[in-house]
């Protein structure tokens, strides 16, 4: 490529980036407007009742603060700004797509140290925000991961010091542990390596970084339990919950994932003890002559013997390839699972692509499995390829290009299923987001090949544009989506925002939980789609799901009648709960009719509420 | 990055927050749009940006890596600092919320102080 054509390609690029970076603003302000989505997910009403308890103070019984540092910043920014609980919404919103578009730019120019590639990514980064939907509280927790990988690799370079390493990763730890940890764990396996190489080499500055960042982790860990264990009152829980790094993943594949990791933390403790150690008896010479220290040192000449790598190790390149690795691991094992143990289990259709519905008519869905386990597969062969054979990597790169493709396509969303079965598993969506960023830079890596490679460029960048395309129709529809929700719900609560007299009401829904579960997140954006309103809580019983509404309220309430263990038939409960929280109304969906509880409701509302607005799904019940 | 272009970002960012609450003003009450914005600014980007150039050196720094360290280092010195004084017994008031960024921010300018006497000292 002459230098002409160079410079053309980075102005190419630039323009591409900042149109991206307009088309966030756009997304943004879609959102802010309530003309696109937030998906709340679980979390939200989790962190806004932490941030209400904060912001209360006087209330120790909350036992489970799992991100402290979100609720803390979502706490003051309520308190200095003034806004309502429902608007710290707004906060994450508009810092995650914008710091992650600048992490990804400056992440991936570390990695690469070439600015298209930087461009590239971040522009990516923008696609996906755009066509995917933004979860205000997840995406902050994980565009934070970024932010680690930058700092880490910036002091493995020497350009930033040892306690903003120290400080970035116990703001990891407090701010989203589980996924924290699976990073810690991939982490300190790489550093373990290079370690073992910095050693051969006699490289004292490499041996030095790598054994700060283990007194790091040691660091990290009892500053983040100390943190912890101050809003925790129990020490016990407050230790368990710091350690229990397999938290996350718990909702997946338990039993599979925990012996893994469990097996992977304890070698990571291991090399940790022993390398730190190490380093520390140098440093401050300790006697050489002592049998303990001649033992250890025979010890490591026979593991660096045993487990040497023979090839060169790209720092950036081993990274990714050690974070895309055990992703892929991951993947493989769950695929495993699902299809070993649960071979008729039909996969969830996705809600989130368009590209699926289309082509599932003509695919079973056998067939989009063995396309996963296919892509994964090649996935982890291009991953390995990568780490073990970097010395060859000049002359595969031409090759990596192909086996990598599949990683675009799953961050691109052509395989619905990897959400359910494979990326996801970190603890459900996150996993995918937390990941998002990494495969992406790896994409911007492969895009800038493709443009190098010009026989291949044209097939295959005619292949991304199509998938593009489809999912750009999806963007398109949950725009005109969101602007028109279902019509009968908002017309019932419009209703209800005109007449109310006072702002809690209670919206019972009865869809099994399955489907209620794969109904929610649209219920819930239409939901949001009103002012000053919150979901905050939702309550989750084997068949019914009751959601509860109301404004910029303290969130004790809802920590309470979880406490109390209400009943759905139970119905003097319910009718208790309702007198006690003084809530006198009830939206209540017409189709609900599943089974004997419908009976039991149907003569408690009879009995004790008057209808006072109908329509034809909807009913707003008034307490008499 | 020079101390001149520091001062020059730090321009733009004031008249931005000036325009964006005149434009925020169209939709709320005028004291109230100064407080979002202005607050905003406080706790995501003040403190973080004092501290970049502590944890980095001025001259290898470029406007988007400054921005991006200001808001990521806020959002980690902001919560950090106001988890460790409400451990302590400090209430979460409008008052204290207020002191916390520009507790950091102070301690922030007197690390940077100390440093360039140091260095003046050493050349």
């Amino acid at each position: 490529m002459n230098k002409t054509h160079k410079e053309k390609t980075s102005i190419y690029f630039l323009l591409i980036a900042i149109s991206s970076f307009f088309g966030l603003l756009y997304k943004i302000y879609l959102i802010i407007h309530k003309k696109s989505y937030i998906a709340p997910g679980n979390d939200t009403s989790t962190i806004m009742e932490h941030t209400q308890w904060i912001i209360r103070n006087n209330d120790y019984n909350i036992l489970t603060i799992t991100r402290p540092f979100e609720a803390y910043l979502a706490a003051i920014f309520k308190i200095t700004t003034g806004v309502s609980t429902t608007e710290t919404f707004i906060l994450n919103t508009i810092i995650s797509p914008i710091l992650g578009f600048l992490l990804t730019y400056l992440l991936s120019l570390e990695l690469f140290g070439k600015r298209n590639i930087a461009l590239i990514s971040c522009s990516l980064f923008s696609a996906v925000l755009l066509i995917s939907q933004v979860n205000s509280i997840i995406y902050f927790s994980l565009t934070f991961i970024a932010f680690l990988f930058l700092i880490l690799i910036k002091y493995l370079k020497g350009k930033t010091s040892f306690f903003l390493l120290l400080l970035t990763f116990v703001a990891g730890l407090n701010i989203y542990s589980q996924i924290f940890f699976i990073y810690l764990g991939i982490i300190s396996i790489y550093m373990f390596f290079l370690e073992l190489s910095a050693i051969k080499k006699q490289n004292k500055f490499l041996i030095k970084k790598t054994a700060n960042y283990f007194l790091m982790v040691i660091l990290s860990l009892i500053t983040g339990f100390a943190l912890t264990s101050s809003v925790f009152p129990d020490y016990l829980k407050g230790f368990k919950r710091v350690f229990w790094f397999l938290g996350g993943l718990q909702r997946s594949s338990p039993e599979l994932i925990e012996y893994m990791y469990k097996g992977f933390f304890l070698f990571i403790y291991i090399c940790l003890i022993m390398f730190s150690l190490r380093f520390y008896w140098d440093k401050f010479k300790f006697s050489r002559k002592s049998k303990t220290i001649k033992t250890l040192f025979k010890f490591k000449n026979i593991f660096l013997k045993k487990f040497w790598f023979k090839y060169k190790i790209n720092l950036p390149f081993a990274i990714l390839a050690f974070v895309l690795i055990n992703v892929v691991i991951i993947d493989i094992f769950l695929l495993t699972k699902e299809i070993y143990f649960f071979p008729k289990k039909e996969f969830e259709p996705s809600r989130w692509s368009l590209t699926f519905k289309l082509f599932h008519s003509y695919l079973s869905s056998d067939t989009w499995r063995n396309i996963s386990i296919i892509t994964n597969l090649l996935a982890l062969f291009g991953m390995f390829g990568v780490l073990f054979f970097s010395i060859l990597r000049t002359k595969l790169e031409k090759y990596l290009i192909l086996i990598l493709i599949p990683i675009f396509l799953l961050f691109i969303d052509i395989i619905p299923q990897t959400q359910k079965i494979g990326l996801s598993n970190f603890g459900g969506i996150r996993g995918l987001y937390a990941n998002y960023i990494f495969i992406i830079i790896i994409s911007g890596f492969i895009l800038y090949k493709l443009i190098n490679y010009k026989p291949l460029s044209k097939i295959i960048i005619t292949v991304l544009v199509i998938i593009f395309f489809f999912n750009s129709i999806h963007f398109i529809k949950k725009i005109s989506y969101a602007r028109l929700p279902e019509a009968s719900f908002m017309e019932a609560v419009k209703w209800f925002e005109k007449n109310k007299k006072n702002n809690r009401f209670i919206y019972l829904n009865a869809y099994p939980l399955e489907e209620s579960i794969a109904k929610r997140p649209e219920k819930l954006d239409q939901f949001l789609l009103f002012e000053n309103m919150t979901v905050f809580y939702k309550y989750f019983r084997k068949d019914y799901i009751y959601t509860f509404f109301e404004s910029d309220i303290p969130f004790n309430i809802n920590h309470q009648i979880n406490q109390k263990k209400l009943y759905f038939r139970d119905i003097p409960k319910f009718k208790n709960m309702l007198d006690f929280y003084q809530i006198n109304y009830l939206i209540y969906a017409t189709d609900i009719n599943t089974g004997r509880d419908y009976d039991n409701m149907k003569k408690f509302l009879e009995s004790q509420v008057k209808t006072v607005f109908k329509n034809e799904k909807y009913n707003i019940l008034e307490k008499l | 990055m020079t101390n001149k272009q520091i001062l020059t970002i730090l321009g733009i960012l004031f008249l931005i927050m000036i325009i964006g609450s005149l434009v925020l003003s169209t939709w709320i009450s005028y004291s109230q749009s100064l407080r979002i914005i202005f607050g905003t600014v406080h706790i995501i980007f003040l403190p973080g940006f004092i501290w970049t150039f502590i944890f980095f050196e001025k001259k290898f720094l470029n406007i988007i890596e400054i921005i991006t360290y200001s808001i990521a280092l806020s959002i980690i010195l902001v919560p950090f600092s106001a988890l460790i004084t409400n451990a302590a017994g400090l209430k979460l008031t409008f008052e204290n919320t207020m002191l916390i960024p520009v507790g950091i921010c102070v301690l922030g300018i007197l690390i940077l102080l100390l440093n360039f006497s140091y260095k003046k000292t050493n050349e």
